[in-house]
C-alpha cells in the first residue's frame, strides 16, 4: 500500500517536471535547469510553455560559513531534519521558485564547507531524505524575502530512474520513548 | 623668472648635504599618539580615526576551491585568484562606504532595528554624488616600530631611530591596498583604514563606525557596486558569512564603539586573549570554555591594572601581521568551535526534552522510577536532587540570578528561534515548572530519609558545573556529558533507530538542568558566537576600555587626590601659621572602591552596574602636647576605618607616642646620634623626619616660617606625586613624516632631535627650512640630497635624487616652487 501511494505521488509530480538540474555557469553563478512537458501546468507557469527553462538562483545570505543555522542544518540532515511520505504541494513549489526566495543544497555543494567535499557520509545524509534508489537529491532551503537569510529547510527533490518526487521536510525529531515498565520487562523476565 | 633665480643664487651660497642621500625617501603622513595608562583610559571615550580590519579568507577560499573542482578548473589557481579579488573588492567596498559616510552622502544611522529596504533607499540616494577619497587604506605586513604606540608608553631615542629606519623601508611594514597580480595571497589579511573626523564633516565618530559596519554588511550582499568590485566571483562571495570572517578593532587607545559596561562589550574586549601564543593556549583552562566561566568582570576586580608595556596583544618582536592574525584566528576558532558545539547541543537537548515530555509527564515518570527501582536509582537521585538544589539555592544567588536572566536574554531567544523556530521563553517556563516538581520530589525523599548519613557518592558523577562550584574542580574535558549510574535495559528517550538522548527520566531532568546551565554560561559569549547581521568590532587595543566603562579605573582619581593633598597642605600651612597652638588637622582622601556589580537586563541585553564603597575623607585632629608638657606625646582624635559608613567620624580617642604616624623607619641606636637625653631624643628622631610630628618643633618657629614649612611640605609632596608615570594623564605625539625627514637630514636621531620631534617639529636646524621641506616632501615624491635655506629671506634651494636641476622654494605665505624638474605627487 505504501509503495502504491509513493508511486502515485511520483507519477503526479512527473506530470509537471521531468528533472531539475543544478549547474554552475562560467560566470560562477548557480542555475537551475528545468525539463518538463510543455503542456504541463508547471511548464506553463514557470517556463512559459517551453519544455526547458533556466532559473538563476539568488544569493543565500551566510550560507558559506560555519554559522549556527547552516551548521545545524548540515549536521542534522537525515536526523532531526527529515522527511516523511508527505508530499510537498506543487503550487507552493512553483510559488517558491517564482519568488526566488530559495537556495539549493546538494551533497556536492560549495556551500557546504563543514563536511569533507564529496564524502560518502554527506552523500548518505542526502540519500536518506529520499526513498531508496534515488539518483539525485536537492534540498530547497526557504529564504527570508527581506534579507535572504535561511528560514528553514523546506523540501527535497528526489530523482529516480523513472520518476521524481518532492517531499516536505520536517524539522522535528522522530523520537522513541520507552515507558519504564516496558523498559524493565526484559530485565524482569 | 630669470631674475628670481639669480636672486636665489646670490642669496644661497652653500648647500647642506643630507646624510641618507643614497636611499629613496619613503614617508607616511601619520601622527602616532603614545599614551600612559591614565591618558589611554581617558581616550577610550573618544572615537578612533584608525582601525584594523582582520579578514579570514579560509572559508571563502574553501568554497571557491570546491566550486573550481565542480567546474573542472584548476582549484589552486582559481582559489588564489579569488582570494586576491576578495581582498581587493572588500577594501574597495569599505573605502566606498566610508567615503560616502564622510562626505555626508550616506546618512549615518544609530537605529538598532533596521531593515534592508531602509538601507537600500539610503544607498540609492547617495550613489550618484561624487565623493572625495577621504579614507586611507593599507595592508599591514608587519607590526614594526610604527605600531609601537600599541605597547609602549613613551617613545625614546632608540625607538624613534627604529621608527625612522622602518620608515626608510616602509614596504616591509605596509603594502598598498591596490593589489597587484604578483602579490601572494594569504589565508589572513590585516587592513588598516584611516579616516579624519574634522569640524567640516561634523561626524559623530561612534555613529560613523556603527553605520560603516551596518552598510558594509548590506552593501556586501546587495549593492550594485559589489558586482563590479568582486567580478567574476561576486555571486559566490555574496553567499559568504561575512560577519563571521571579519573583525574590526581600533588602532590605539580610542574606541570604535562607546565603552559600555555590558556583557556584549566586555565579551568583545576579551577577544584580546586570543592573541596569546596558540602553541601554549590551553583550551581546557580558558575561562570561556569552563562550565561556569568567571567572566570578564572578575578580571576587573581581581587582577591589577596592566601597563601598556605588558603588551596584552602580543605584538612585541616585530611579529608578521599575517602570523599574528593566523595565531589569533587559531585560538578564536578553537574556542568558538567548542562553544558552538556546546550551544547547539544544549539547545537541542532543551528542544528535544520539551518536545518529548510535559513537566507533569516527567514528574510522573520520575515518580515511577523511584517507586519501582528506587534503590537502583539511589545515586542518580542523589545527583539529581543535589544539582537542582545548588542551581536554585538562594545562598548561591549568582547561579540562580544568571539562570533566571537567561529567560530574558534576547540573543539566546533569537538563536533558539532561528534554529528551532520555537519560543525559548515557553521552554524556560516549562523548565521552571520542572524545577518546582523536582524540589517537591526531593523534599519528599529527604523527609523519608531516603539517603542515610553513611550514603556516599562519587564526586565525578556530578555534572561539570556542579563539580566546579562545589568541588572546586578546575580542569574539565570539553564534552559536557552528564553521566548516569543505573541504566534500564531500554533507554528512556532516543532517536528512532539512532542515538540515545537520556537513559531515564531522572537522567533526562539532569541533562535539562545541565543544558540550561550551559546556555547561561554561553549567553555571555553570544556576541562572538552568533554575530548575526552585525560585523563585530572590538576596542581590544585599549587594555583599560572595560575598566573605564565599568568604573574599575578612574583616570582622574590620581589628579583629584593630588590636588586635594596640595590644597590640604596649603590650608594646613595657613592654619599653622596663624594658630599659636600645635594643632594639626589631617585629612586623607580615600578613593571610592569597586566592590561588586549588579546585573541589569535592559531590552534583552545584560548590563552591569558597579557598586562602590563610597569616596571617604578621613579626618584626624592631632594636638601635639610635646612642647607644652615636655612629654613626647600627642592626643589624637581620628576617623575610624572600622566603620565605613561614617565619612566624617571622630569615634576614636587615643593617646599615642610621636612615632605612631611615622612611616619611615630610622635607626637611631643611641642618644649621641641626636641629643644628650637618651630615650626621648631617640624617640623624636623619627619625628624630625615625619612632617606631621615635626610640628612640635615647627610650632616654636615664627608664623611666616611655620607657613613656609608647610608650603614646602606641600610642594615637596606635589612634585613627588607629579612624577607618577602611570596615573596622571600624559601623552606624546610623533609625526612620522617629521621623523623620516629628520633622520634623512642628519642620519641619526640625537637627544635634541627627540625633544624637537616630541614638540611637533622636525629637527632641521632652520625652522623655515624644516617647515618648507615638510610641506614640499609631503606633497611630492622626492628624495632630498642637499639643501640650503635662508630664513632671513624665506627662500631656499633643494636638490633631489630624482632630478639634476635644483628646486627653488620660497614661502611668503604659501609655498612657491620654481623648478624644471617633473615632480610626481606623493601617495601617502
Amino acid at each position: 500500500m505504501k509503495y502504491l501511494f509513493l508511486f502515485f505521488i511520483s507519477f503526479s509530480i512527473n506530470i509537471f517536471a521531468q528533472s531539475i538540474e543544478i549547474t554552475w555557469r562560467d560566470d560562477f553563478k548557480k542555475e537551475l535547469t528545468f525539463s518538463c512537458r510543455a503542456s504541463s501546468h508547471f511548464c506553463h507557469e514557470l517556463c512559459s510553455g517551453d519544455s526547458v527553462c533556466y532559473l538563476e538562483e539568488g544569493i543565500c545570505r551566510s550560507c558559506i560559513g560555519t554559522g549556527l543555522k547552516i551548521n545545524f542544518i548540515l549536521s542534522e540532515l537525515g536526523r532531526s531534519i527529515r522527511t516523511t511520505e508527505e508530499q510537498y504541494d506543487s503550487e507552493s513549489f512553483i510559488s517558491l521558485l517564482k519568488n526566488n526566495s530559495f537556495a539549493t543544497l546538494t551533497s556536492k555543494d560549495p556551500y557546504n564547507i563543514i563536511d569533507a567535499f564529496g564524502s560518502i557520509k554527506v552523500y548518505k545524509k542526502f540519500e536518506s531524505l529520499c526513498r531508496e534508489g534515488s539518483l539525485s537529491q536537492i534540498v530547497f532551503l526557504k529564504l527570508s524575502p527581506d534579507d535572504r537569510s535561511i528560514q528553514r529547510p523546506e523540501l527535497v527533490y528526489c530523482e529516480y530512474e523513472d520518476s521524481v518526487s518532492l517531499l516536505k521536510i520536517h524539522s522535528s525529531p522522530d523520537l522513541e520513548m520507552t515507558l519504564l515498565k516496558l523498559a524493565f520487562k526484559h530485565s524482569i523476565f | 623668472m630669470k631674475l628670481l633665480m639669480l636672486y636665489f643664487l646670490i642669496t644661497i651660497v652653500h648647500g647642506k648635504e643630507w646624510s641618507k642621500k643614497d636611499q629613496d625617501f619613503f614617508t607616511m603622513d601619520s601622527v602616532i599618539e603614545f599614551d600612559n595608562r591614565a591618558s589611554c583610559a581617558k581616550k577610550a571615550n573618544l572615537p578612533t580615526e584608525s582601525v584594523f580590519l582582520m579578514v579570514d579568507n579560509v572559508n571563502m577560499a574553501k568554497a571557491v576551491y570546491r566550486l573550481a573542482k565542480i567546474r573542472g578548473l584548476d582549484p589552486e589557481v582559481t582559489m588564489n585568484s579569488a582570494i586576491h579579488q576578495f581582498n581587493q573588492g572588500l577594501s574597495n567596498l569599505v573605502q566606498l562606504v566610508s567615503n560616502r559616510l564622510l562626505s555626508g552622502d550616506l546618512a549615518l544611522i544609530d537605529d538598532q532595528n533596521l531593515n534592508e529596504k531602509y538601507l537600500e533607499e539610503n544607498w540609492i540616494k547617495g550613489s550618484k554624488v561624487e565623493f572625495e577619497k577621504a579614507t586611507q587604506c593599507r595592508i599591514v605586513k608587519k607590526f614594526s616600530s610604527l605600531f609601537s604606540h600599541l605597547n609602549v608608553t613613551r617613545p625614546d631615542k632608540v625607538l624613534i631611530k627604529k621608527m625612522a629606519e622602518d620608515l626608510s623601508n616602509l614596504e616591509t611594514s605596509f603594502k598598498s591596498c591596490e593589489l597587484s597580480k604578483d602579490d601572494i595571497p594569504t589565508e589572513m589579511t590585516l587592513f588598516q583604514f584611516n579616516v579624519k573626523f574634522n569640524k567640516d564633516n561634523r561626524i559623530d565618530g561612534f555613529r560613523f563606525w556603527y553605520s560603516l559596519k551596518v552598510y558594509l554588511s548590506w552593501a556586501f550582499r546587495f549593492s550594485p557596486e559589489i558586482k563590479e568590485f568582486m567580478r567574476p566571483y561576486d555571486f559566490i562571495f555574496r553567499n559568504v558569512d561575512l560577519e563571521e570572517m571579519i573583525l574590526f578593532f581600533s588602532n590605539g587607545c580610542k574606541s570604535i564603539s562607546a565603552p559600555v559596561c555590558s556583557s556584549h562589550e566586555l565579551n568583545l574586549s576579551q577577544l584580546k586573549l586570543f592573541s596569546e601564543d596558540s602553541t601554549t593556549f590551553d583550551l581546557s583552562s580558558f575561562d570561556g570554555t569552563k562550565p561556569i566561566p568567571e567572566g570578564p568582570l572578575s578580571e576587573l576586580t581581581s587582577k591589577p591594572l596592566p601597563l601598556r608595556e605588558d603588551d596584552l596583544l602580543n605584538l612585541g618582536g616585530e611579529v608578521s601581521a599575517s602570523d599574528w592574525v593566523s595565531n589569533f584566528r587559531e585560538n578564536f576558532l578553537k574556542v568558538r568551535g567548542v562553544q558552538k558545539l556546546q550551544l547547539t547541543k544544549a539547545m537541542s537537548q532543551v528542544f528535544l526534552l520539551n518536545t518529548a515530555k510535559t513537566p507533569d509527564e516527567l514528574e510522573k515518570n520520575i515518580s515511577e522510577e523511584i517507586h519501582l527501582y528506587g534503590e537502583e536509582f539511589k545515586t542518580d537521585l542523589y545527583y539529581l536532587c543535589s544539582e537542582y538544589k545548588v542551581a536554585t539555592d538562594k545562598d548561591l544567588s549568582f547561579l540562580l540570578q544568571d539562570l533566571m536572566l537567561l529567560k530574558e536574554d534576547q540573543s539566546v531567544f533569537e538563536t533558539y528561534k532561528e534554529i528551532f523556530d520555537q519560543n525559548f521563553k515557553d521552554s524556560f517556563n516549562r523548565f521552571q515548572l520542572i524545577i518546582n516538581k523536582i524540589h517537591h520530589l526531593c523534599h519528599g525523599l529527604n523527609e523519608k530519609s531516603f539517603w542515610n548519613k553513611f550514603f556516599e557518592v562519587k564526586k565525578d558523577g556530578f555534572a561539570h558545573w556542579y563539580q566546579q562550584i562545589v568541588s572546586k574542580k578546575e580542569k574539565f574535558t570539553i564534552d559536557r556529558i552528564v553521566s548516569h549510574q543505573f541504566s534500564p535495559l531500554k533507554p528512556f528517550l532516543k532517536f528512532k533507530g539512532g542515538e540515545v538522548i537520556c537513559y531515564s527520566a531522572i537522567h533526562c531532568s539532569r541533562i535539562l538542568l545541565d543544558s540550561m546551565m550551559t546556555l547561561t554560561s554561553l549567553g555571555k559569549s553570544m556576541s562572538t558566537l552568533r554575530p548575526g547581521k552585525n560585523v563585530i568590532s572590538s576596542n581590544m587595543s585599549n587594555p583599560y576600555s572595560s575598566h573605564m566603562a565599568c568604573g574599575a579605573y578612574d583616570p582622574w582619581a590620581k589628579k583629584n587626590k593630588l590636588l586635594f593633598e596640595f590644597f590640604h597642605d596649603l590650608f594646613q600651612g595657613v592654619a599653622f601659621g596663624l594658630l599659636p597652638s600645635p594643632i594639626y588637622i589631617s585629612a586623607d582622601l580615600e578613593q571610592k572602591k569597586l566592590v561588586s556589580f549588579s546585573t541589569l537586563m535592559k531590552e534583552g541585553k545584560v548590563f552591569y552596574e558597579p557598586k562602590y564603597d563610597p569616596k571617604k575623607v578621613h579626618l584626624s585632629l592631632i594636638a601635639d602636647l610635646g612642647p607644652l608638657t615636655g612629654i613626647p606625646c600627642a592626643l589624637s582624635i581620628s576617623g575610624s576605618r572600622m566603620n565605613p559608613l561614617e565619612y566624617y567620624s571622630f569615634s576614636g580617642i587615643s593617646f599615642s607616642g610621636c612615632t605612631q604616624h611615622s612611616k619611615v623607619e630610622i635607626e637611631a641606636n643611641n642618644a649621641e646620634d641626636i641629643r644628650s637625653s637618651a630615650s626621648s631624643r631617640n624617640y623624636c628622631a623619627s619625628c624630625a623626619i615625619n612632617l606631621q610630628t615635626v610640628s612640635s618643633s615647627v610650632s616654636s618657629l615664627n608664623p611666616v616660617l611655620r607657613f613656609s614649612f608647610f608650603l614646602l611640605k606641600g610642594i615637596t609632596r606635589l612634585v613627588s606625586n607629579l612624577r607618577d608615570p602611570h596615573d596622571l594623564h600624559r601623552n606624546w605625539s610623533l609625526s612620522t613624516h617629521q621623523v623620516g625627514l629628520s633622520y634623512r637630514y642628519h642620519g641619526e636621531i640625537s637627544d635634541n632631535c627627540v625633544k624637537d620631534l616630541m614638540n611637533g617639529r622636525s629637527c632641521i636646524p632652520k625652522r623655515c627650512e624644516g617647515k618648507m621641506l615638510e610641506e614640499f616632501t609631503k606633497k611630492f615624491q622626492v628624495s632630498p640630497v642637499e639643501s640650503n635655506f635662508s630664513c632671513l629671506t624665506g627662500n631656499g634651494v633643494l636638490w633631489v635624487k630624482e632630478c639634476q636641476d635644483p628646486i627653488y622654494l620660497s614661502q611668503p605665505k604659501n609655498l612657491k616652487i620654481i623648478t624644471n624638474c617633473e615632480l610626481q605627487e606623493r601617495v601617502l
